[in-house]
């Protein structure tokens, strides 16, 4: 068997070659050098997605301190009445969370009650895929899987070989909610070390580069292109970012932690005009088990809510200053929520349902969905009252304009949330 | 193969025939006949099997006899080569003394000299008279050194026969019981064809097992009948050069002849035993794998250099082209066996005091101010932080260093998959001890691991199983021993599953001042628990057994070994036969990894080179390939391998790390670049040097032009060649060199050139993968 021969987008270009091999089978990000700079269109939308790594306790995020129940349930990891940052007469904030509240009140919080998927699964892993691609089929762990918002810029940047589209920030793996087929992204911990500093003069730099483009001449399968096609994408991509960063100032204090300055990364870098469409960062990653609390949960969740309020208030604040307020809508979400009835650690187990944030202007803010029953319980875990994807469905069709069921792979009805 | 076919035909024929024949109700049927037959040869086996005892005990005695009698003529030879000697030398005393005294003129000094004369023959007269006595006790030892080793010779020579007649009596009866299983796979229902099929297989590498160690044997029988012959024909051969009598003298030497070609006759018996020996081996492995209903060997004659580094670099690291070349002229299957059975290479050359944690000092908690408290505590705690970075870097520096690379590398795999983070457990002494259990398990038996990891401390602080008591369960546990250790996500458990074995393995904790399994009685569930369906008061331990029993987790640890070892996505049918091979052996690691380092599979162009390399697989390997096991930087390399998102006892979660193209992403594709980048230019070694030593690596392989140089960095560090425009480049960037002969004369500025092309080569993607 030969081996497939994948022309550049240069070569095309000088020599008028056609694709040739196995070209018409690969996604286009295999196929197409990345030349090109930053496609700054000021004015486009774009989505910031945050994970809330653990599965959290949504009980203790949204309280439903309405619900008596809820104090039966709840006797080490509850949240007292006099302390819930009341929302309507049914639910209320984390005391934690007052920033939160704030943009409740001016209608820049919306709070989603009660997401999940119907055929849930209490792992860590395949749970947060479901989450992450937004697909029925369990894909976790397969190569070519896919996320949401990888999907949505494959759909929207069709044509656009630019690998800055989708950027993950942050520690830990690339996060499959941004990969697409033809645009996987980029993924970096922080601008600093996003570059090649193995071979210093000029002459030995060039041939790096350009031996990292020869390597697409013979791949022998998926994997050797996905990696010749990253280092490729980071070469071209390394030097935009950490200029960007790098000429970024903000007077916006955010959190030293690890997720607030991957916010303020992620700040900067809308502030400066990087082409990116969606971005993620994750938080929890860093601290011991995140949200996933099992035991010794109130001080644990409590830090958390803390640094997730500061952090993305900062983020909001910093949009703000620099005008692109308008154009950002950021929301969280995370594996699953946990067990309605506490355990006997001072923690809680994997659960179901869950709360939803999404932030950002043009929202309809408020509460939205029903809050899952105390009482009536599927095997101890709270019932889902909303699939997290018709909230996804309102942002791809409200929010970034573009026909949520080619990219979700089902029609689902709009959450009405998005003005 | 074509035999095989014949003979499946003709038991097909035979059990037809009986179908259609109708044979009459008291008459046997063939397969009773074939049973009945079986039965007989084994009786008679045992009747040769006594024969053949007795014959040993006989030889046994016989050749102990032979032996004193050579011994014995050997002094006698010796004592009469002496009393020739001493005739000799009595002779020229007594000779030169009489002269002394005929030529002395003067009387009076003549008389003592003949005197002396006189003594000197005497003395002449008594070395005769010992040589005669010499003489005769030599002939008697000869005589009987003759007849007995003539006895002994006979009687080991018996003894060959009779296991010649043994060995061939036992491959006549598998022969005949061969023919009986062949009777019942022809008959088996489908669902037990593959079994009876099996029992085949197992008898034919019985059978061929029996003939190597027979072989053996006789090997044994043979050597000391080589040893009898040749000491005996040199001590007869020797005696023929000084014995006086000429009758006796061609009787020795005839010995002596006989007593060569019995020593010659040996000696080719013995090298046709040791070709049946060979043989069998190599027949024994396809076998061996086809009974355990394992994976197909590849064929011994595919193996070659590229194949022997794909195994060095699986099986363990990697290694320097001589490494290679050493593994490669092993053969197939004893480099297998090498890296498998690595309990007989030495252990690492690494040691490691860990010590737990001090217990508070009684005064600590009546120290008033909180601060001074915490100062105290925190003096404490210190000797836990400072020992877990010395902790990793013990384990890097044995994966770079030990002679038994797999054994690290399992250790390696089971870390990942028995996942536990020490951010959270935060207790180096009891993941040092999980580590050990991890390494000492290693290719021994999952059922062990299984259950070490029921009572591992790390494991139960982890999942939080102290906290799993009765009355109070808490699941974390008793749902990942079910998603992650042992069946696989959804593989034939329930929630009521989960929640049952939680119940089981309440009362599993651990004592947090000795850093020791506890078992609490009072709180542990004692109440009856249905698990898989089956009902009674189970523990932990049941609990294992209980997993052992599902199909699902033998298939779902042969698929993770097959992942890891591999490639991604196994057939099901492979991972089915692997699974068999770890039920046949009741879980017993060691043979699976033979069969599936063996194996076709795992020398398909789909495996090699396909592998993405973890962080750990990157710099330990890159050390390896490039002769760089003395490396002293491993607090250095440990960042490294961090950077790149594999910090050792602290994978992402309890899945572990998930591997493939989970470590390539646009920031670790720098992370790896740099850090090969680093090490191959700077790596302080123990001999002081620094940067990797190129010229003494390819002091092994021919380099005479800049494309050779090329292409022999090209094949120590990777697994698939670069094609022909990157190594263009690289040729043209490395320009010109002294001719080879003349490197190590200006070894740093050679090394300093050479490490500038293998840095280009190492930050390529082509390097990702192995």
């Amino acid at each position: 068997m030969s081996n497939p021969r994948i022309v550049t987008r240069r070569e095309a270009l000088t020599r008028g070659m056609g694709m040739v091999g196995v070209g018409a089978a690969l996604p286009n990000f295999l196929l197409k050098t990345s030349l090109a700079g930053p496609e700054t269109s000021p004015d486009h939308k774009i989505v910031v997605a945050l994970a809330l790594i653990g599965g959290h306790d949504g009980l203790s995020t949204v309280v439903p301190y309405g619900h008596k129940e809820y104090y039966d349930l709840r006797k080490v990891t509850r949240i007292e009445e006099k302390d819930v940052l009341k929302l309507n007469e049914e639910v209320g904030l984390h005391p934690n969370l007052a920033g939160f509240k704030n943009l409740h009140d001016e209608g820049k919080l919306l709070t989603v009650l009660g997401t999940a998927f119907p055929n849930y699964n209490l792992s860590h892993f395949t749970s947060r895929d479901f989450w992450e691609s937004a697909t029925a089929k369990d894909t976790t762990g397969k190569e070519g899987s896919t996320g949401w918002l990888g999907r949505y810029v494959d759909y929207a940047c069709k044509g656009i070989d630019d690998p800055k589209l989708a950027v993950a920030v942050g520690p830990g793996r690339h996060p499959l909610i941004i990969t697409g087929k033809d645009h996987p992204g980029i993924a970096f911990n922080t601008p600093d070390t996003f570059s090649f500093r193995g071979e210093g003069s000029p002459a030995g730099k060039a041939v790096y580069r350009e031996l990292n483009e020869l390597s697409k001449n013979c791949p022998r399968n998926g994997d050797d292109l996905f990696i010749t096609q990253t280092a490729i994408n980071a070469n071209a991509a390394s030097e935009t970012i950490r200029e960007l960063v790098s000429g970024y100032s903000t007077n916006v204090e955010y959190p030293d932690t690890q997720f607030g300055n991957s916010l303020k990364t992620i700040a900067g870098l809308i502030g400066r005009g990087l082409s990116a469409r969606v971005y993620y960062a994750a938080q929890g990653i860093a601290v011991f088990g995140g949200y996933d609390t099992h035991v010794d949960q109130p001080r644990r969740h409590g830090q958390l809510m803390d640094e997730l309020c500061q952090s993305v208030c900062a983020f909001q604040k910093d949009l703000a200053a620099q005008g692109n307020a308008d154009r950002v809508l950021t929301f969280t979400f995370s594996e699953f929520g946990r067990r309605a009835k506490e355990n006997f650690s001072g923690g809680t187990d994997h659960g179901l349902a869950q709360p939803m944030f999404v932030i950002g202007s043009g929202l309809k803010g408020g509460v939205h969905g029903k809050q899952s029953s105390l009482t009536d319980l599927d095997d101890d875990n709270l019932k889902m009252t909303t699939d997290f994807r018709c909230v996804y469905a309102a942002i791809l069709e409200k929010w970034l304009g573009v026909p949520a069921e080619p990219i979700l792979g089902e029609k689902f009805s709009l959450l009405d949330c998005v003005a | 193969m074509k035999r095989r076919v014949s003979m499946w035909l003709g038991i097909a024929g035979a059990v037809a025939l009986w179908a259609v024949g109708g044979l009459r109700a008291d008459e046997p049927t063939p397969l009773q006949t074939a049973e009945e037959a079986a039965k007989k040869a084994v009786a008679s086996e045992e009747v040769m099997q006594n024969e053949w005892n007795s014959r040993e005990m006989a030889r046994s005695a016989t050749r102990e006899i032979a032996r004193v009698e050579r011994s014995r003529s050997e002094s006698a030879v010796a004592d009469y080569r002496r009393a020739i000697e001493g005739v000799t030398a009595a002779e020229a005393a007594a000779k030169a003394a009489r002269a002394a005294a005929d030529g002395e003129p003067d009387a009076a000094k003549k008389t003592p000299l003949v005197e002396t004369a006189n003594q000197a023959d005497a003395a002449v007269a008594a070395a005769k008279a010992n040589l005669e006595q010499r003489l005769a006790a030599m002939h008697a030892a000869l005589d009987r050194l003759i007849e007995d080793s003539v006895a002994g010779e006979r009687a080991a020579n018996e003894l060959l026969v009779s296991e010649n007649g043994l060995r061939d009596k036992m491959a006549e009866s598998r022969a005949v019981e061969l023919k009986v299983l062949e009777m019942k796979a022809a008959s088996a229902d489908a669902a037990s064809v593959d079994a009876a099929k099996r029992a085949i297989f197992e008898m034919q590498a019985v059978q061929l097992w029996e003939r190597q160690l027979w072989a053996g044997v006789q090997q044994g029988t043979l050597g000391q009948i080589i040893e009898m012959t040749d000491h005996a024909g040199r001590i007869a051969a020797d005696a023929a050069t000084i014995e006086p009598d000429a009758a006796r003298k061609k009787t020795l030497e005839e010995f002596a002849q006989r007593e060569t070609k019995g020593k010659t006759d040996a000696e080719k018996t013995n090298g046709e035993c040791a070709a049946i020996v060979a043989k069998a081996i190599s027949e024994i492995y396809p076998l061996r794998a086809a009974a355990m209903g394992g994976l197909t060997p590849l064929a011994p004659e595919k193996w070659d250099l590229a194949k022997a580094r794909h195994l060095l670099v699986r099986a363990g690291f990697g290694g320097t082209p001589q490494e290679v070349k050493n593994l490669h002229a092993m053969g197939l299957y004893a480099a297998v066996d090498h890296l498998v059975d690595f309990h007989r290479q030495a252990p690492a050359p690494a040691s490691l005091d860990v010590i737990p944690v001090p217990l508070p000092d009684p005064l600590e908690g009546k120290l008033r101010n909180a601060f001074v408290r915490g100062q105290a505590a925190g003096a404490r705690n210190s000797i836990d932080g400072g020992q877990f970075g010395a902790l990793r870097q013990w384990w890097i520096k044995r994966m770079v260093a030990s002679p038994r690379p797999l054994q690290e590398k399992l250790t390696l795999f089971w870390h990942g998959h028995f996942a536990t983070q020490q951010s959270v457990v935060q207790n180096t002494y009891i993941l040092y001890h999980q580590n050990q259990l991890f390494r000492e398990h290693a290719a021994g038996n999952f059922g062990g691991l299984l259950y070490g990891i029921v009572h591992d401390p790390v494991m139960i602080r982890y999942l939080d199983n102290n906290l799993n008591v009765v009355g109070h369960p808490n699941e974390n546990l008793a749902r990942e021993i079910m998603e992650l250790f042992a069946m696989g996500v959804d593989q034939g458990y329930t929630e009521h599953d989960i929640r049952e074995a939680a119940r089981a393995l309440t009362g599993y904790t651990y004592d947090n001042a000795t850093g020791q399994f506890r078992y609490v009685l009072k709180s542990h569930d004692p109440g009856d628990k249905t698990i898989f369906g089956k009902t009674g008061p189970w523990t932990g331990d049941d609990l294992v057994n209980l997993l052992l029993e599902q199909p699902s987790t033998a298939r779902f640890i042969s698929f993770k070994l097959y992942e890891y070892f591999v490639k991604k996505d196994p057939a099901p049918e492979v991972v089915d036969k692997m699974a068999t091979v770890l039920r046949t052996n009741q879980y017993e690691l060691n043979p699976m990894l033979k069969n599936l380092f063996l194996s076709e599979e795992f020398y398909s162009d789909a495996a090699m080179g396909t592998q993405i390399k973890s962080p750990v697989q990157l710099v330990v390997g890159m050390l390896r390939d490039l002769g760089a096991k003395e490396a002293t930087n491993f607090g250095q390399i440990d960042g490294m391998i961090q950077e790149m998102g594999q910090q050792l006892f602290e994978p992402p979660d309890v899945k572990g790390w998930r591997y493939g193209r989970s470590w390539i992403s646009s920031n670790r594709v720098f992370s790896r670049y740099n850090a090969a980048a680093t090490l191959a230019n700077s790596v302080p070694l123990a001999s002081g040097a620094s940067g990797v030593d190129l010229v003494g690596l390819l002091a092994t392989e021919e380099c005479k032009t800049a494309e050779d140089v090329i292409q022999c960095l090209a094949k120590v560090c990777l697994a698939k060649p670069l094609n022909d425009e990157q190594r263009a480049k690289l040729v043209a960037y490395l320009g010109q060199l002294p001719p080879q002969a003349e490197w190590a004369g200006q070894k740093d500025a050679i090394n300093a050139k050479l490490r500038n092309v293998l840095v280009l080569l190492l930050c390529t993607p082509e390097y990702q993968v192995t």
